[in-house]
């Protein structure tokens, strides 16, 4: 069945609503209250004020202090979305419900991506809550006429990195564990994407580096949007955003099929 | 028939467990990546940030980077590698061993500072190359005394960290909750006097708190910590760390006990 | 040998909290050991029985210092097992079984090292004693493989070789044959006889009635946190009404033929089953006084009637007496 029918059908949107509401519960019951309040509150700011005063040591003044708090509020958003996509990977094969999940009918497309729907959502509460943070306590002013053109970007990033962490997500299928690869792109973005410091203060073959991660577009396109940019600049930004997000999600279908096979022919489907 | 448990046994349970962490890394050498890209990261986030700062930047970068490496490793290692237990469900029959579980997560410790330590290596040549050539230490060998020591300080918090990891399946996201936190509150990366006055008792209840300020005063010429100079610092610092050696025996038997009385130690 | 029981459990409670709710604050409270008496005797294999959920592990947990009760006290070899556990844990060997439980990454082999290590088994004689249990349950060619690549009956022999490494005086076996196939089961069931032989007291669970009545000469059966029977194979037969069964299928019975066959002497019980357009009734038999054929004489309207007669089961005990303490 093509994908356009597929997507008609309504046990694709079973499936995919069946996963979009269960796999956070079965990551190490990610819905609870308080695990999602310390991710929402806690997660943005304390990486916020560690990065504030570590450039306030290093001699940084005011819009130093400005620039790394937004950084740090979007970045975030990679614990809410690329960690808990791959850990939801990672806990279904600990339980051993993986196995069932593959030998099961359901459709791919929506057995995979289901899972994305919540951590977008928890994303979106994140960066909004570090920038509301931004605001009260780094001295970041967002006017209000930038805040629709800001949620745009809040919501294209968002959206964005949880695809990120589905292309990671599928490497789990065959790989033993996904987080790994989580961990290496917390880091790396806050290296390469403009997080903490400008990216054009990195060498050419780095700032190219960082070009391919979301997280980059979606923090420019913020970064832009909070400094009033016109429409036409932010579109462009706007667009390179959903691009990378479609891009993410676009590689991740071919991947978790890809690995899927992988999987299925070495046996590593089982495998932690 | 049976054997008794010795005193023996609890320095074998710590060698068994440290060898297990080998083998086990051996096996499954991916985590290798992050060990190795992190320290690197932070090398060049540190060396970028502190730039700025004047003749000692690289001795802050050098230090801000490694222990943000090395603290990772050494704090939440032994506890990530206990959650794993649960995941395994190995923790109940090592649990339900003869030797106490402290000494299992004193062999993780071990060999989880080896690896922080190597960190701390790749940090410094990181920053090195990046800066072209090494920092002015006014005294090297001392340095390097000192961070080690930092290591075992590091070291003494981790063990009492890793009963939560016992106590609780949540504690992994405990820990990344609390992660940020505890690098600010401890001046991991930057002196805690930077922060508001209310924070820093909180701070100087954790040995790394005082072995770091005592590691700048003596690498960073007109380093202005706590005040007191880099001796109260090692007195403070061996001071704290014999209370949490002193305590992590106690914290890990009730914790062993609440478990047992709840009944979760195959959870996960 | 000692006169004490080497295990003796007064009066043992063990409830269960878990929360519920938005904000977890709803406490629910299962109890899955309900004042629990038992006693067993040293050197000898116990058996318990009991369906799913009865909180037979729940009991074996608490035995080998895994996990403490509510109220109650327990004790094992003479020590208690909430206060005890440094004293008792050398002398325990438990054997939960599992796809879990095992490192996966590392050999048979290494696993067993590990754990002999921490069982502080002495250096000198480690490596042969690993040796010997891997030959014991029959490892030796998968010894140096990954416990990833174990069958499932493969991790059980491993678990059963952990259990026995440090040459416990009490060794608590949950289930210890599931999954094997029956000639690994067979070697299993052999191996706990010789553990027997060498002085071993063994708690043995099963759902495998066969098995317990092959190597339990006295068992319990738990059923809903309580024990309901405690006693010799002969004796539960006993007390369920006799050893002897007498089958009877026909084409349905009606009440007066039912209502005789009760009222015969000897007779403790009459149930009855329906398999299909066929009935079966089921009388456990006390005496050697009602035979076959006097139960055929007694239902001349069935020409298709058949009768047979064999010794009443453990798995016949077993049912009845979890069924009556259902009702």
């Amino acid at each position: 069945m093509a994908t356009t029918q597929l997507v008609h059908h309504p046990q694709f949107w079973r499936t995919f609503w069946a996963n979009a509401v269960m796999a956070p519960r079965t990551s190490l019951g990610f819905m609870r209250v308080d695990f999602v309040l310390g991710t929402v509150f806690i997660i943005p700011l304390t990486q916020m004020v560690f990065f504030a005063f570590v450039v306030m040591l290093g001699g940084g003044g005011k819009s130093e202090v400005e620039f790394t708090a937004i950084g740090n509020a979007v970045a975030t958003v990679t614990y809410s979305s690329v960690f808990s996509v791959c850990q939801t990977t990672d806990t279904e094969k600990q339980q051993g419900t993986m196995e069932h999940l593959l030998v099961s009918p359901a459709n791919r497309l929506a057995l995979y991506f289901g899972r994305g729907l919540i951590p977008i959502l928890i994303s979106l509460a994140t960066v909004t809550m570090g920038l509301v943070y931004a605001v009260v306590f780094f001295g970041v002013i967002i006017p209000a006429a930038v805040v629709p053109s800001l949620a745009v970007g809040v919501i294209l990033t968002a959206f964005a990195m949880v695809g990120f962490g589905l292309l990671l997500g599928g490497l789990a299928l065959y790989l033993r564990t996904s987080i790994i690869l989580g961990n290496i792109f917390l880091f790396v973005g806050l290296l390469l994407s403009g997080v903490n410091f400008p990216l054009s203060s990195l060498p050419p073959s780095l700032q190219i580096a960082g070009d391919a991660l979301p997280l980059t577009w979606g923090l420019s396109a913020i970064r832009a949007a909070i400094s009033g940019d016109a429409i036409g600049p932010l579109s462009l930004l706007w667009a390179a955003v959903a691009l990378s997000g479609i891009i993410s999600l676009g590689l991740a279908m071919g991947l978790w099929e890809y690995f899927e096979r992988r999987a299925l022919a070495t046996g590593s489907i089982a495998r932690f | 028939m049976a054997l008794p448990e010795s005193h023996a046994s609890r320095t074998r349970a710590t060698m068994a467990a440290l060898r297990l962490s080998l083998l086990t890394f051996m096996a499954d050498p991916q985590w290798l990546v992050p060990s190795m890209i992190a320290p690197v990261i932070f090398g060049l986030v540190s060396f970028e940030l502190f730039r700025g700062e004047g003749p000692y930047f690289l001795t802050y970068a050098i230090l801000g980077a490694g222990m943000m490496s090395m603290w990772g490793q050494t704090l939440y290692g032994s506890g990530w590698a206990t959650g794993q237990d649960r995941v395994f469900g190995t923790l109940e029959p090592t649990i339900q061993a003869p030797t106490p579980y402290l000494y299992v997560v004193l062999g993780r410790i071990v060999w989880n500072v080896a690896a922080g330590l190597l960190g701390g290596l790749i940090v410094y040549v990181v920053v090195v190359v990046a800066a072209g050539g090494p920092p002015a230490l006014p005294n090297p060998v001392v340095f390097v005394v000192l961070f080690l020591f930092v290591m075992v300080t590091l070291a003494s918090v981790g063990v009492v960290f890793a009963a939560a990891y016992v106590y609780t399946r949540y504690a992994g996201f405990i820990q990344n909750v609390g992660e940020f936190a505890f690098y600010v509150g401890t001046g991991c990366m930057f002196p805690v006097i930077l922060l508001p006055f209310w924070t820093n008792p909180i701070a100087l209840l954790f040995p790394p708190t005082w072995a770091l300020d005592a590691l700048r005063y003596l690498s960073i010429p007109g380093y202005v910590g706590f005040g007191w100079g880099w001796q109260w610092d090692l007195v403070g610092a061996v001071g704290v760390t014999a209370v949490y050696a002193a305590i992590a025996g106690s914290v890990f038997h009730r914790v062993e006990r609440h478990v047992l009385e709840s009944g979760n130690l195959s959870d996960y | 040998m000692s006169d004490d029981p080497a295990i003796e459990v007064t009066n043992l409670t063990r409830v269960f909290e878990s929360r519920k709710g938005f904000l977890f604050r709803e406490v629910e409270r299962t109890p899955a050991l309900k004042g629990v008496n038992l006693s067993v005797g040293n050197g000898a294999i116990f058996g318990l029985l009991g369906p799913n959920g009865a909180g037979k592990t729940t009991l074996v947990k608490i035995l080998s210092t895994l996990l403490l009760p509510t109220s109650g006290t327990a004790r094992v070899l003479g020590h208690d097992v909430a206060h005890e556990a440094e004293w008792l844990r050398p002398r325990i060997g438990l054997v939960l079984g599992g796809e879990r439980g095992l490192y996966n990454r590392i050999s048979g082999r290494e696993n067993l090292r590990y754990f002999a290590d921490l069982y502080g088994l002495p250096i000198a004689e480690r490596d042969a004693r690993i040796r010997e249990v891997l030959e014991r349950v029959d490892l030796v060619s998968a010894a140096d493989r990954r416990v990833e690549g174990y069958s499932r009956g493969m991790k059980q022999k491993l678990h059963i070789a952990r259990g026995i490494l440090h040459r416990p005086s009490i060794l608590f076996l949950d289930e210890p044959t599931i999954g094997l196939d029956p000639k690994s089961a067979r070697e299993t069931r052999k191996l706990v006889r010789s553990l027997v032989s060498d002085g071993v007291t063994i708690l043995l669970t099963t759902h495998y009635m066969f098995e317990a009545e092959e190597l339990c000469p006295e068992l319990a059966i738990l059923s809903r946190g309580q024990i309901v029977a405690k006693d010799t194979i002969p004796g539960l037969r006993r007390r369920v009404g006799g050893d002897r069964t007498i089958e009877v299928d026909a084409y349905g019975f009606d009440d007066r033929e039912m209502a005789q066959l009760r009222v015969l002497p000897g007779v403790s019980k009459v149930a009855s089953e329906e398999f299909g357009p066929r009935m079966r009734l089921t009388l456990r038999v006390r005496t050697e006084e009602v035979r076959p054929d006097q139960v055929a004489a007694m239902l001349p309207n069935h020409p298709e009637l058949t009768v047979r007669e064999r010794r009443t089961s453990l798995e016949d005990v077993y049912l009845d007496l979890v069924e009556e303490e259902a009702t």
